[in-house]
C-alpha cells in the first residue's frame, strides 16, 4: 500500500513538475532556449560518484524520471514514470539541460533525438532498492551480478541457475522490494580472465566497440588527457577520429563504457608511401577515458595484466610495470599480452618493415615483425621486453600477423603520430 | 477425379518433404554449415569463382567470433594434399575479432576470384586438384571445409 501511494505521489509530482501538456516526444538536438535548473544536486566529490549517481541527480531535479539509454539510432530514450503522453517542448528541454549538465558534462546527448518512454519506476526507488539488495543477494551462491539497469527501468540481477531466482526473490520481498522491479537473467559466472570485467583499466584487457574485440594496449596520458593506446583498425573507421565508443570487456547498456576515441591520424599517400596505397607509421589510436556519458572509470598507468606464460587467465593481481620505453631489436625476446592468446613470448625477427595489411590498400611503414603467438582480438595488444620482472620496457602495441610472424608498431613511432605519452606510472 | 487429388497430394506431400529437407543433402546426411562453391571443372587460365558459405542451420540465432581481418582463407592442394596454393600466404591478417550474430535460416558469405595459380604466380598446370575453404573463429577454433575436387583442363 505505501509503494503504490509513494509510486502515486512521485507520479503526481512528476506531473506537476514537469508540466505534461506536451505536443511532440522526439525533439532535435538545438531545441534553443533552455529552462534554468530548479533544485540543487546534493553535495558530493567527482571522486566518490558513480554513474548511478550521477542518474539519481537528474531524478532528484526532475521528479519520475526512471533512467534512460540510447537506442540503435542513437535517440536518446528517457524513461518517464507514468508518462503516457509525450512532454511539452519546454519539458523536454528541461530536461535536455539536467540530463547535459549531470550527465553529458555539458554536452548534450540528444543529438540524434529524445523520446519518452512510460516508466514503471522512478530512478530513486532503484538506486536506493539496488543498494539495499546488493550486499544480500551478491553474497547467495549462483548470483554473478546486481544492477539498477537505466536501459529497463528495473534491477536487474544476474544469475546462473534459473533455480536461484526463487532464493532471490526471497530477499527482495523481505527488503520490501517489489519482485516484478526486477529482471533476471541467466549468464557465465565471471571468469578470472582478461575477457572479464576490470578496473582499473591497464594493459592487456580485451576491450570492444561495435562488434568488434581487441585487446588494450597501454593507459597514458597525452596532451594532459587520461586515456589508453590501442589500434586505429580497434576504431569504427581506421584512420580519422570517429568518435568511437569503447568499452571493458563489452558493450553492456553504458555499464561498461569506458572511452571515447579521441586521436586516430589519417592515412596519407605519397611522401614514401607505395603508389596506390596509403601509409602510417604506426597502427594506433588514443582513446579518452572516462567517455563523457559514460560512468566513472579508474585506471592504472605504467601497468599491464601479468597472467602465466601461454595464459589468459589473470588472478587481477599480478601486474608488470612500465619502467621505460624503448626499441626492440633484432634477437630480443619480447612478450605481449592479449585477449586472445594470453601472455606470449617470441623474438623480434626483423625492424623497419614495410608491410602490407591484406584486404586492403593500407601499407604500415617501418614496423617490427616477432615470433610471439598472436591472434584475432589481440588487436592493440602491449608488446614489451621483461628487464627484471616486474619491471618492463614498452616497446610497442601488436597488430597483426600471418601464422609465423607477429607485428607491432614501435612506440617511437605511435608517439611521432600521437604526440608525445606518458605510459609509465610516475614519468619515463 | 481420385487420380488427380491423389496426384495434387502426391505433389503436396514432394514440396513439403523438399522444404523440410534444406537441413540435409539428397543422401539424407545432415548439412554441413560451412560448404564451399565452386566449378568442378575450369579451363586452364580461366578465373575460379570461390565461394565460402557458413549457414545457421539451427532454429536459433547464433553467435559467431570472427577471428582476423580478413577471417576466413582458401587453400589449393594437388589431388595427392600437397599444398600449391593459399590465399592468405604470406599476408598480413589483423588481429581483430568480430562478433557476427547469424538468424536461424541465414549465411555468411565470403567470396574470392582466382586466377588459378601457384603460390609463385605461375600458372597451374591441367590437372586434378582439391580446393578447400577455412572460417578462422576465435581461436584456437577453425571450420573447414570438406575439399571439394576441381579439374583444371586443358584449352580448347
Amino acid at each position: 500500500m505505501y509503494r503504490k501511494m509513494l509510486v502515486s505521489v512521485v507520479v503526481l509530482c512528476a506531473l506537476l513538475a514537469v508540466s505534461f501538456t506536451g505536443d511532440t516526444g522526439k525533439v532535435a538536438m538545438s531545441t534553443g532556449k533552455s529552462n534554468p535548473v530548479v533544485s540543487a544536486a546534493p553535495a558530493q566529490t567527482d571522486q566518490d560518484e558513480n554513474f548511478d549517481d550521477r542518474l539519481a541527480k537528474v531524478a532528484m531535479q526532475v521528479p519520475g524520471f526512471g533512467g534512460m539509454f540510447f537506442d540503435q539510432d542513437g535517440t536518446l530514450q528517457v524513461y518517464m514514470v507514468g508518462q503516457k503522453e509525450p512532454l511539452s517542448a519546454s519539458s523536454m528541454a528541461f530536461l535536455e539541460d539536467v540530463i547535459a549538465r549531470e550527465i553529458g558534462g555539458g554536452e548534450r546527448l540528444s543529438s540524434r533525438g529524445m523520446e519518452i518512454r512510460e516508466g514503471q519506476y522512478d530512478f530513486l526507488s532503484l538506486h536506493r532498492w539496488q543498494q539495499q539488495m546488493t550486499p544480500e543477494v551478491l553474497a547467495i551462491p549462483g548470483v554473478v551480478s546486481t544492477d539498477n539497469d537505466e536501459g529497463k527501468n528495473r534491477l536487474h540481477i544476474g544469475i546462473t541457475d534459473t533455480a536461484v531466482r526463487e532464493e532471490v526473490e526471497k530477499h527482495l520481498s523481505n527488503l520490501g522490494i517489489p519482485p516484478e522491479a526486477a529482471v533476471f537473467t541467466e549468464t557465465k559466472p565471471m571468469e578470472p580472465y582478461l575477457r572479464s570485467r576490470r578496473r582499473p583499466l591497464r594493459g592487456g584487457l580485451q576491450i570492444n566497440f561495435g562488434n568488434f574485440l581487441c585487446t588494450l594496449g597501454f593507459i597514458a596520458v597525452r596532451n594532459g588527457v587520461t586515456g589508453y593506446v590501442t589500434n586505429s583498425h580497434c576504431t569504427t573507421t581506421q584512420g580519422g577520429v570517429q568518435n568511437t565508443v569503447e568499452h571493458q570487456p563489452s558493450a553492456s547498456g553504458t555499464t561498461n563504457r569506458v572511452g571515447i576515441e579521441i586521436a586516430d591520424p589519417t592515412y596519407f599517400s605519397g611522401s614514401g608511401c607505395p603508389a596506390g596505397r596509403v601509409c602510417r607509421r604506426s597502427d594506433s589510436s588514443f582513446i579518452q577515458v572516462p567517455h563523457p556519458s559514460g560512468p566513472a572509470v579508474t585506471t592504472a598507468r605504467g601497468t599491464i595484466a601479468r597472467p602465466a606464460v601461454n595464459s589468459f587467465t589473470w588472478n587481477g593481481v599480478d601486474i608488470f610495470n612500465i619502467t621505460s620505453e624503448g626499441s626492440a631489436l633484432v634477437g630480443q625476446a619480447v612478450t605481449k599480452v592479449g585477449r586472445t592468446t594470453g601472455r606470449t613470448a617470441g623474438t623480434v625477427s626483423q625492424t623497419c618493415v614495410n608491410t602490407n595489411v591484406s584486404g586492403s590498400n593500407i601499407t604500415q611503414l617501418c614496423q617490427t615483425f616477432a615470433n610471439y603467438g598472436n591472434a584475432g582480438g589481440d588487436s592493440g595488444s602491449p608488446v614489451f621486453r621483461i628487464t627484471t620482472l616486474p619491471s618492463v620496457v614498452l616497446v610497442g602495441i601488436n597488430w597483426g600477423g600471418n601464422g609465423t610472424i607477429s607485428v607491432f608498431s614501435p612506440i617511437t613511432q605511435i608517439q611521432q603520430e600521437l604526440g608525445a605519452l606518458n605510459t609509465c606510472a610516475g614519468s619515463c | 477425379m481420385i487420380a488427380m487429388v491423389w496426384m495434387c497430394l502426391t505433389l503436396l506431400l514432394a514440396m513439403t518433404l523438399d522444404g523440410c529437407s534444406n537441413q540435409s543433402d539428397k543422401s539424407g546426411r545432415p548439412e554441413e554449415p560451412l560448404t564451399l562453391e565452386a566449378p568442378d571443372e575450369v579451363e586452364a587460365g580461366q578465373t575460379v569463382n570461390l565461394k565460402l558459405i557458413w549457414r545457421n542451420l539451427t532454429d536459433k540465432p547464433a553467435e559467431l567470433n570472427l577471428g582476423g581481418r580478413p577471417p576466413y582463407d582458401f587453400v589449393v592442394t594437388t589431388d595427392e594434399g600437397k599444398e600449391v596454393w593459399r590465399w592468405l600466404a604470406g599476408q598480413t591478417v589483423q588481429d581483430i575479432l568480430e562478433i557476427k550474430t547469424v538468424d536461424p535460416g541465414q549465411k555468411l558469405e565470403f567470396m574470392l576470384e582466382w586466377q588459378p595459380v601457384n603460390q609463385a604466380g605461375a600458372a597451374l598446370a591441367p590437372g586434378n586438384y582439391l580446393a578447400q575453404g577455412i572460417l578462422n573463429l576465435d581461436p584456437p577454433a577453425v571450420l573447414k571445409t570438406k575439399p571439394k575436387p576441381l579439374i583444371i583442363r586443358n584449352k580448347k
